[in-house]
Parts: C-alpha cells; sequence; structure tokens
C-alpha cells in the first residue's frame, strides 16, 4: 500500500470509528496496533509499548495534573468567587459593566488556571445568573462566559502549551511568555466588543439598580481583599517561571501549595475538598492521558511508514508562499477542532506540522501561539465546542445548547481576527521572549 | 452487573492514584524549598514524581473506563434506532476488547524483557522504577480488558 492510499485509509477509518461512537483514545490506539501490526508485524507493536512508555517519563508532564489539581482546588474554595464579588462592586453604571468585569475577573483567573471547564463552569453558576438577573441580553451573557471561560489555556500558564511544547520539544517557558501578549488582546477584544454593543443598545446590558451600586468607597475598597489571595496564587506560579527560581513544573506543584495555603487562609480547606479536587484530576489526566497514549502511538506508526515526509513534500510542492501553507495548517486545525479534542490535534498534528514550519523558516514558538489561538476556536466552535458543553451543565433551565451555540458566533469571529493578527505580525507573540 | 463486581477495585485504585498526586505535590514543595533555602536539592525527587504520576496516569485508565468518561462523539450513533444502537454498542465495546488484548500483548512483551534485565533508570538514584512502572503499565492493560469484556457481555444481553 502506498503511503497516499495509507492516509486515506487511516483517516477514513478514523472518521467511521469516531461516529460509530468508539472513545476517541481507543480510536487512534486500535488503528495504531492494527497498522503496526499490518505495516511492521510484532516489532511495530513493540513499538508503540515503547513510545507510549517514554511519553509517561517526561518530568515536564508532571504539571498537567499539577495544573488541574490547582484549578480544581481553586474552583471549590471560595477563592475565585471572592475575586468575582470584588470585580462586580466596581461595574458602576456603565452598561454592559458586569459583563466587562466578568471577562476582567475570567482573564485573572486565567492567569491562575491552565486548563478549561471548572471556570465556565464557575462563571456559568455565580455570573451567568446575575447578569440575567439585570436583564443582560442571554446571549451577549452566554457568549462573555464561554469565551472568557475559554481564556484559561490562553493565558499562561496553559496545558494546552505544555503539551504543544512537550511535543515539539519548545521550551515551555518561552512558549508562555509568547502567549502572554496575544492572550491579553484577545480579553480585550472581548471587552471591547461587549463595550461597543452596550454603547450602541444599552438595554443588551443594563447596570445595576441605583441602591444596589450605592456602596460606600469604603466597603467596595475592602472587596479588594477578596483579589490579594489570588494575586499570591499568580504570583507563587508565574512569578517562580518567569523568575527562573523553579521549573514549570515546580512552578504548578507550588501553584497548588499556594492555592491550598489561600484556601486556609479563607477558612474553608477541607479534606473533601482536597479529596474531590484529587478525584477530579484523575478523571481528568486519565481521559488526557489515555488519549495522548493513542494519538502518539498512532502518529509513531504513521510516520514510520513514512507519513510525515508524505504530507511534507505534499505541502512544500505546493506552489503557493509560505504563509500560504500555515494557512491551510490553521484550516486544517480548525476543521479538526469541530470534531476533535485539542489533545488529539496536537498530538496527531504537530509531529508533522512543526518540522515543516521549521523548514520554512518560521519560529516554532509562534506556531505554538497560533496553535493555541486556534484552540481557542475549537472550544466554542459546533458541533462539539466544550465551553458550550460545560455551559450547558449549569446554565438555568431553558437555555438550550443550541442557544449558547448561536450566541457564540460573534466571539468565534473575534478569535479568528486576534489569530490572523498574530498570523501577519507574529512580533506580538514573539517580542516578549526576545527580551530574555 | 458483572461489572459492579469491580467496582471496589477501582474505587481503591483511584484512591492510590490520587493519593499519588498529593505525594507529588509535597515532594515537589519539599525540593523547591529544600533547593531554595538550604541549597540542598534532593535527587529523589524529580524521579519519583515522573514515576507516581506515570503510575497514576495509568490508574486513571481503569478509572475512567469504568465511569465512561472517556471522550466520545456521540451525535451520529444517537440517531440510530434503538436496535442498531445496541449493535454499535456491541462492536464497540468489541473493538476496545481486541485493542486492550493486542496492547496487554505488546505491554506485556516490554515488561517481561525490563523484568529479565532488572532495567534500573540509570541515574544518581538508580533504581529498578522502569520495572516497576513497565509492570503497572501491562497489568493495568490486563485489568481493562478485562472490564472491556464485562461490558461486552452485559451490551451482548441487550440485543435483541
Amino acid at each position: 500500500m502506498d503511503i497516499g492510499t495509507l492516509t486515506a485509509v487511516m483517516f477514513g477509518s478514523m472518521i467511521v470509528l469516531l461516529l460509530l461512537g468508539l472513545p476517541l483514545a481507543f480510536v487512534t490506539g486500535l488503528i495504531a496496533v492494527v497498522f503496526a501490526l499490518g505495516l511492521f508485524g510484532e516489532g511495530g507493536l513493540q513499538l508503540i509499548a515503547s513510545r507510549i512508555y517514554s511519553f509517561m517519563n517526561e518530568y515536564v508532564l508532571v504539571s498537567v495534573p499539577m495544573f488541574i489539581l490547582m484549578a480544581s482546588l481553586m474552583e471549590r474554595s471560595g477563592v475565585a468567587k471572592d475575586l468575582f464579588d470584588a470585580m462586580r462592586v466596581w461595574a458602576g453604571k456603565l452598561p454592559g459593566g458586569l459583563a466587562i468585569q466578568t471577562m476582567v475577573a475570567a482573564t485573572i483567573m486565567g492567569a491562575m488556571t491552565g486548563i478549561i471547564g471548572g471556570e465556565i463552569v464557575l462563571l456559568g453558576l455565580i455570573a451567568l445568573p446575575q447578569m440575567l438577573r439585570l436583564g443582560y441580553d442571554p446571549k451577549l451573557a452566554i457568549g462573555t462566559i464561554c469565551a472568557g471561560g475559554s481564556l484559561g489555556t490562553m493565558i499562561p500558564p496553559s496545558i494546552v502549551l505544555v503539551i504543544y511544547g512537550l511535543t515539539v520539544n519548545v521550551p515551555i517557558g518561552d512558549l508562555f511568555t509568547a502567549n502572554i501578549v496575544p492572550g491579553l488582546i484577545l480579553s480585550a477584544a472581548y471587552m471591547i466588543y461587549i463595550f461597543i454593543r452596550c454603547q450602541i443598545d444599552p438595554t443588551l446590558g443594563p447596570p445595576a439598580p441605583e441602591q444596589e451600586r450605592n456602596i460606600p468607597l469604603s466597603q467596595k475598597l475592602a472587596t479588594l481583599k477578596g483579589l490579594l489571595l489570588p494575586m499570591l496564587v499568580m504570583a507563587s506560579v508565574l512569578g517562580t517561571i518567569y523568575t527562573g527560581i523553579a521549573s514549570v513544573t515546580e512552578a504548578a506543584g507550588m501553584g497548588v501549595v499556594g492555592t491550598l495555603i489561600a484556601s486556609a487562609i479563607r477558612g474553608d480547606l477541607t479534606w473533601k475538598i482536597v479529596r474531590e479536587s484529587a478525584e477530579q484530576t484523575l478523571r481528568a489526566c486519565g481521559m488526557l492521558l489515555w488519549l495522548s497514549f493513542g494519538a502518539t502511538a498512532m502518529i509513531g506508526v504513521y510516520n514510520l511508514a513514512g507519513g510525515s515526509a508524505f504530507v511534507s513534500a505534499l505541502m512544500t510542492g505546493l506552489a503557493v508562499p509560505p504563509i500560504a501553507i500555515i494557512l491551510i495548517m490553521m484550516l486544517i486545525l480548525i476543521v479538526l477542532g469541530c470534531i476533535m479534542d485539542w489533545v488529539g490535534i496536537c498530538l496527531l498534528t504537530m509531529p508533522i506540522f512543526v518540522p515543516i514550519v521549521k523548514q520554512l523558516g518560521y519560529d516554532p514558538v509562534w506556531f505554538g501561539v497560533l496553535f493555541c489561538l486556534n484552540m481557542q476556536i475549537s472550544y466554542l466552535s459546533p458541533p462539539f465546542g466544550p465551553a458550550a458543553f460545560y455551559l450547558k451543565g449549569v446554565a438555568p433551565a431553558g437555555i438550550t445548547l443550541n442557544q449558547i451555540f448561536a450566541s457564540l458566533w460573534p466571539f468565534i469571529l473575534l478569535q479568528a481576527v486576534v489569530l490572523i493578527l498574530v498570523l501577519s505580525f507574529p512580533q506580538i507573540a514573539l517580542w516578549l521572549p526576545s527580551l530574555n | 452487573m458483572l461489572e459492579q463486581k469491580l467496582q471496589p477495585v477501582v474505587k481503591t485504585i483511584g484512591a492510590i492514584a490520587c493519593s499519588f498526586f498529593l505525594i507529588v505535590v509535597a515532594m515537589i514543595a519539599y525540593e523547591v524549598v529544600s533547593r531554595y533555602f538550604f541549597n540542598a536539592p534532593t535527587i529523589w525527587s524529580h524521579e519519583l514524581s515522573v514515576m507516581l504520576c506515570a503510575a497514576a496516569f495509568l490508574l486513571g485508565g481503569p478509572y475512567v473506563h469504568q465511569h465512561r468518561n472517556h471522550i466520545v462523539i456521540s451525535v451520529a450513533a444517537e440517531r440510530f434506532s434503538p436496535r442498531w444502537r445496541s449493535r454499535a454498542n456491541v462492536l464497540v465495546t468489541l473493538l476496545t476488547l481486541l485493542f486492550f488484548i493486542v496492547l496487554t500483548y505488546a505491554t506485556a512483551r516490554q515488561a517481561t524483557d525490563s523484568i529479565t534485565y532488572m532495567e534500573q533508570s540509570g541515574t544518581a538514584l538508580n533504581w529498578p522504577i522502569p520495572v516497576f512502572v513497565k509492570t503497572l503499565f501491562a497489568t493495568v492493560c490486563a485489568f481493562m480488558a478485562l472490564q472491556s469484556l464485562l461490558q461486552l457481555i452485559a451490551n451482548f444481553k441487550t440485543l435483541k
């Protein structure tokens, strides 16, 4: 079987098995073992076993459960709720003020956590009812929460970047630094959008009634104490990475310690919270890692069969400028993002794409930022946008999945704009790391 | 249901794996503090963190498998008629079982090689960590094959 046919058969069987309802982890794993046996016999199986084993042996991978554990602890303790409350009183009488404050809180939370899910659930539980109560346009409120909550993997730390860095062998510290400015631009774009919409039509985001807004300044300042503990957590993670005190993994571990301390200071640290958070971490890691095992095995077999060289020749053989090849890759990622989880996409495509990117003379750090932005789109895009499903789980009865997806289009558009911006001006991403 | 008999085992596995994460947090904190405040880095923190996390990742497999937490795209399968859906379910669990049987074979080979040579980590610590992780890998795969078999039997009974 030539490599072109093999590519078609592998990809085709993947789609069929996925639609049949086989979990993604087993789809990729099954294809890997079947093709390994068929193409290379017994030796192929040994290759898969040893490939998965060495994947598990990366020290950086330890940061993944640490980041997840930290986020789980934060959701369960009151630290994140304090943050939102602190932001809320400052909304004032600005139309859309509460949505903008929610976005600020989401951005700060994004700088404390490296995953999505928890943040959306949390904001869905505390911010959405508030906005709906004030008479916000449900679409605007829903979009704010899904887009803001997705910033968790855009604003560093981010486990998307951890897995990307691990897959293509790029320093994760550089990736984190490069993602700061694009992440903040994305968050600012959301806020500007909300602001403009509400300026044009103030009924979309009415401010809180006069008596609720009438909080004395001293009381307003007192709520700022709620910012103190989140800042402590942020400093314990990002501070240790950027000052070079600790590696990413150690910083993540210290982030867990910081969260535990913050939660203990608030007085809501219980054994139950720790146990539930650890269980959630195990569930998330079991899902993520077994998915990675399958994907890394499948791409290993494919590349051994000459897949990487095939795709590379196919793409570089196109009579188009290099930037068009990057655009094609982005389109492929967007399409895959509609049907697949980010881990699967990263492990399946990046071992093929990034060597081409390097060959074309582009920086893999910049490409990592583009990948991360692209995955922001995948969180929101139907039919499997995870952000929508997370929110559906906690949204008030009566809000349907269709309604949620219908709310997300403007935000997807904004993500695409920022993606094109970083694509056109790589310096947006690369300027900050170049200062080091 | 047959599968429920495994529930206590999975629960124990889950508790052990959870405790591994917490131990890793403690080890990282110990390492950072002893390195920066006492200038005394450990030789074991790195390696044992990786080992415990690898073990927890592996043990997370049966945990997720039991609770059916894997990421599934169900949009097509949901449109099948009940009869075809149960047929698809049988096929899906059959394929899962097949995957784990092959994977158990592959990882068992890897583990026996490792045990035969008493493979060590080749670092300052030089413990037989690879033997432990590779053996655990094979054991977990065998266990997940068993889970899949029980799921297959359960799904088979729903066939009409």
